[in-house]
């Protein structure tokens, strides 16, 4: 026969409470719930009801104060107390299927002794509308409870009594009660009211700002505005209205006024059924939408066990897709258009509308002309690139550029820099989209191909020299080059495509690693055998000029050998062991070789 | 000097601001290299730090090894100096990629798991975490029974600090199961995560894929398929996910959704193609020979597709002919096979390969009309 666990409610509300430590607060929101389930329940047997929430605290002298919620909802009959309250997580209405009903998403049973977490006592007096006398129930939180019933007419409804256990004191001010009541309950379609000395204060609104009918676009705009500034403290760029069918989504998405972290985990406040489910819900929108904060309410989503998000189904990815389209819709007007405040968009939120134009091939479309990129001639939009002409030719990575930009900015020639995120895939793509633009990857080796060639005359002239330059470079995986170009003062450029560029890190570390990693480096190098950097020397610069004509083969060696490092310090390239040597070897060299000169010449 | 240091933090703090991506690897890669040219060897290790992790996280295994070895070495040489925890932690990162490279012998590997396992004693460990590492690496290598006995080490021994999460446990779990052949241990030890009871930067990323083989083969397929939009959207942007991407590649075309497969094919081929991880490759060449023979079942035998030159090119319609394509995948795949199975002293993947009739009977019908594609 199987038995029942014999289950010690003090200890597990200990484990709830230290579990929830910090979020103890939790329980008002639990009343809240009931309060709210109850009403809707009493509005379906009695359209047109208008509930109502009461909340008080109060404090006879010498006594610890009690927290009082009350509703005018549907109420309980002794019976139902008994079931909804003695089992944990019962709900108090199923679906026919026997699940637990979309309705009523407030565990009435949890929800009722959450509040074990802050009181040692809940009383809770309830009166059903479908008749019977008034019940109290009194909740201890060692689990026991006794049940009465009451004599006089009370209206329909429940109240629920909290009295504060010692140190939950602050949770029972009734200042911080209100505010916790607005956080949690601000959306709820009933007016929540608490009560004080000093009166009684509803403390929502009857209806969210996105909910309400207004003039004219415009004022629709500043009242969103406000809510904004209101609930989150922020002054935003704009706002846009969020509605999905799926999921039964509205709400209202934030335009952030300043640019948004990629690497900050997103999030969104939430609320489920009018009530707030968390402040950091992230996987409500796509990905693309991190310019935005959104405030929205779901009416039939899941949330996760852990109650912070949204348990991940197709319903919830179909209202993606719809707020995600709420979100393009907006962007895709504001460009066509408003077009002042879409560049003002623009100049906050240029990556985000990347991000989505990387996504989407309509708003590629739509957005890629106006989109800014980095260039070797200053900045240029995507339209500007596209109806320049010739074919388009980027690097896909910041350092390759830093080395090529001096050059291509001397020799006129253009570049885009598409190192950073969405550029290389929006630059890519360009020619997917506009059939008469072509574009082309660079490396920095490949710019060699642009500067001047010698002619014939000039590069029989400087055989000599090429193949001295090719035997000082050989063991440092790197080929020589001699072409013109500009600016004149460079005497020779170091151009390392990625490949290379890996390949010098992995040998800089095999130089310190120890045998066991060095080893497998080597494994890992041999399969870069062919990769080799390039060093061009230039004609135009005086020195290498006059280096052509130098017949005497150990200067022009370390002279060579010095320019090489001198190149490498140029590309910002940390030497390694072996590139050290060479040029204390070189240094020497040329001293030797200089004052050698000098003493013979006496 | 003092503009370069400024420069320096420009870039980390750019990277910073930045997803895992290529371009926060390219950010930290030119921080480090400025910072040995001022010689810093302090914000080397940092910087080193946060590269490597970004290159693991961007599937750049062989970039992470290297400035792994860099900063190892600059630990040993005073230890005093730096956080070694850190480095123990990125071990694991290591030693479960290395075993992705053909050309590090198994030697080599054995000697950094016999390394990894002195430096995790040395500070107390109980090496929960280097046996869950070996029994991955027996994973990859094809070795069963080594793959069993680690196992059982894992099972003997307590977590510390130096585990993985409970997500990535039970993640890894089920990927040893679904290894063994035990579908329905493999999806049960993935339960938690799929619920969503245990989650991580990693996961459920790579669970949801782990159990679509499992789950067809135990023919629930609507959850499989639920899990598959489900983890598509999560690994669908992130390039350190191709072992997923292959996944994903494999389970559309057995679970017949041809169409699907092309555009996961599409989408990722040029990241496998340059994936420096052959393992990760061999994944997903093995993978598209199963949606290009599924293809020609169906009939379809030349279509247009979007992908980068360096495999056989189209016809001069622009059309590829799917048996060329089989062809060259295959070989592709066999080669690969064999440069394991050599490195690795069995035939696992050459078997896994004479073997993909096995892997088809668990095809389902075809989705929709094949001829639309």
């Amino acid at each position: 026969m199987a038995h029942h666990f014999q289950v010690n409610l003090r200890g597990m509300i200990e484990l709830l409470s230290n579990h929830l430590y910090g979020r103890r607060e939790v329980f008002l929101r639990e009343l809240l719930q009931n309060a709210a389930d109850a009403i809707t329940a009493r509005q379906q047997q009695e359209p047109g009801f208008r509930g109502e929430i009461q909340i008080e605290v109060t404090a006879a002298r010498g006594k610890p104060p009690t927290l009082m919620v009350s509703d005018n909802g549907v109420g309980l009959r002794e019976e139902e107390l008994h079931r909804f309250v003695a089992t944990i997580g019962a709900t108090s209405k199923r679906d026919a299927a026997g699940k637990p009903s979309l309705e009523f998403l407030g565990q009435f049973g949890i929800g009722l002794l959450s509040s074990f977490v802050v009181s040692d006592e809940i009383v809770m007096v309830s009166r059903s509308l479908h008749g019977g006398p008034a019940v109290e129930w009194r909740g201890h939180a060692d689990g026991t409870y006794t049940v009465r019933s009451l004599s006089g007419d009370l209206a329909p409804g429940t109240q629920v009594y909290v009295t504060c256990r010692a140190g939950a004191e602050e949770l029972f001010d009734t200042e911080r009660v209100a505010e916790l009541a607005a956080h949690y309950g601000g959306l709820l379609p009933h007016p929540i009211r608490v009560i004080s000395r000093r009166g009684t204060l509803q403390v929502n609104e009857e209806q969210p700002p996105w909910r309400q009918k207004y003039g004219s676009e415009m004022e629709q705009r500043r009242a969103l505005l406000r809510y904004g500034r209101r609930v989150l403290s922020m002054d935003f760029l704009d706002a846009i209205v969020l509605r999905a069918e799926a999921g039964g989504i509205d709400g209202v998405a934030f335009v952030l006024p300043e640019p948004a972290n990629l690497a900050a985990r997103r999030s969104h406040r939430v609320y489920l059924k009018d009530m707030l489910l968390s402040e950091a819900a992230d996987n409500l929108l796509p990905d693309w939408a991190f310019f935005v904060k959104a405030v929205v309410n779901a009416r039939e989503l899941r949330p996760t066990a852990s109650r912070e998000s949204f348990y991940e189904d197709e319903r919830l990815a179909a209202a993606r897709d719809e707020l995600g389209s709420c979100l393009r819709k907006y962007l895709l007007r504001l460009a066509e258009r408003e077009s002042k405040r879409f560049e003002h968009f623009l100049s906050v939120h240029c990556l985000a509308l990347k991000a989505l134009a990387a996504e989407d091939e309509e708003c590629y479309r739509t957005f890629i002309d106006w989109l800014p990129f980095d260039t070797s001639q200053g900045r240029m939009t995507g339209g500007e690139l596209r109806r320049r002409g010739g074919t388009i030719r980027y690097v896909d990575d910041v350092a390759q550029y830093e080395q090529m930009l001096g050059v291509a900015s001397a020799q006129g020639i253009l570049l885009v820099n598409a190192g950073y995120v969405y550029d290389a895939e929006l630059i890519a793509q360009l020619p997917h989209v506009f059939h008469d633009v072509q574009v082309e990857l660079v490396e920095p080796a490949e710019l060699v191909h642009d500067l001047q060639e010698l002619d014939a005359e000039e590069q029989l002239r400087l055989q000599d020299l090429l193949a001295a330059a090719e035997q000082v470079l050989r063991r440092f995986r790197c080929m020589a080059e001699v072409r013109k170009f500009l600016p004149a003062e460079v005497p020779c450029l170091y151009l390392a495509g990625s490949e290379a560029r890996f390949l010098r890190s992995l040998e800089q570390a095999r130089e310190v690693a120890d045998p066991l990693f060095a080893g497998v480096l080597g494994s890992i190098a041999s399969r870069h055998e062919g990769a080799s950097a390039r060093v061009c020397l230039n004609l135009r610069n005086p020195l290498v000029q006059r280096l052509a004509h130098m017949s005497d083969s150990a200067g022009r060696r370390h002279c060579l050998e010095v320019l090489y490092v001198q190149a490498l310090l140029h590309a910002r390239q940390p030497l390694s062991t072996a590139e050290l040597a060479l040029l204390s070897d070189g240094l020497v060299g040329l001293m030797e070789w200089g004052t050698r000169q000098i003493s013979e010449k006496r | 000097m003092r503009d370069l240091r400024d420069k320096i933090y420009g870039l980390r703090w750019q990277a910073d601001c930045l997803p895992y991506s290529p371009t926060k690897v390219a950010l930290l890669e030119q921080a480090v290299s400025l910072a040995d040219t001022l010689n810093d060897r302090e914000l080397g290790y940092d910087l080193r730090g946060e590269l490597i992790a970004a290159a693991s996280f961007s599937g750049r295994a062989d970039l992470m090894l290297t400035h792994f070895a860099w900063r190892l070495a600059c630990y040993d040489a005073n230890p005093a100096k730096f956080d070694g925890h850190d480095v123990l932690w990125q071990y694991k990162w290591i030693v479960t990629n290395v075993v992705g490279f053909a050309e590090i012998s198994r030697a080599q590997i054995e000697a950094l798991l016999e390394d990894m396992a002195c430096r995790y004693r040395a500070c107390g460990s109980t090496l929960h975490a280097v046996y869950t590492c070996r029994r991955r690496v027996a994973q990859c290598m094809g070795e069963r029974k080594l793959a069993q006995q680690m196992h059982r080490q894992v099972k003997r021994r307590a977590r510390d600090e130096l585990s993985d999460c409970p997500a990535c446990q039970a993640s890894e779990e089920a990927g040893y199961y679904a290894f063994c052949n035990q579908p329905k241990k493999a999806v049960e030890a993935a339960a938690p995560v799929l619920q969503g009871r245990l989650r991580c930067v990693e996961e459920p990323h790579v669970a949801l894929h782990r159990v679509l083989l499992p789950l067809l083969k135990l023919g629930r397929l609507s959850e499989a398929w639920h899990y598959q939009a489900r983890g598509y959207r999560l690994v669908a942007g992130k390039q350190q996910f191709l072992e997923q991407h292959a996944q994903q590649l494999k389970f559309a075309a057995l679970a017949g959704d041809l169409d699907l497969a092309r555009r996961i094919f599409q989408r990722h081929l040029p990241c496998a193609l340059a994936a420096p991880l052959e393992l990760d490759r061999y994944a997903f060449y093995v993978a598209a020979c199963l949606w290009l023979r599924r293809l020609r079942e169906a009939g379809t035998h030349q279509f247009k597709l979007r992908i980068p030159d360096g495999i056989p090119p189209p016809d001069t319609a622009g059309k590829y002919h799917v048996a060329e394509l089989q062809s060259w995948f295959t070989q592709q795949a066999e080669r690969l096979a064999l440069r394991f199975d050599l490195r690795n002293g069995n035939d696992f993947y050459q078997r896994e390969l004479a073997n993909l009739d096995g892997l088809l009977s668990f095809s389902q019908p075809l989705k929709g009309r094949t001829d639309a594609i």
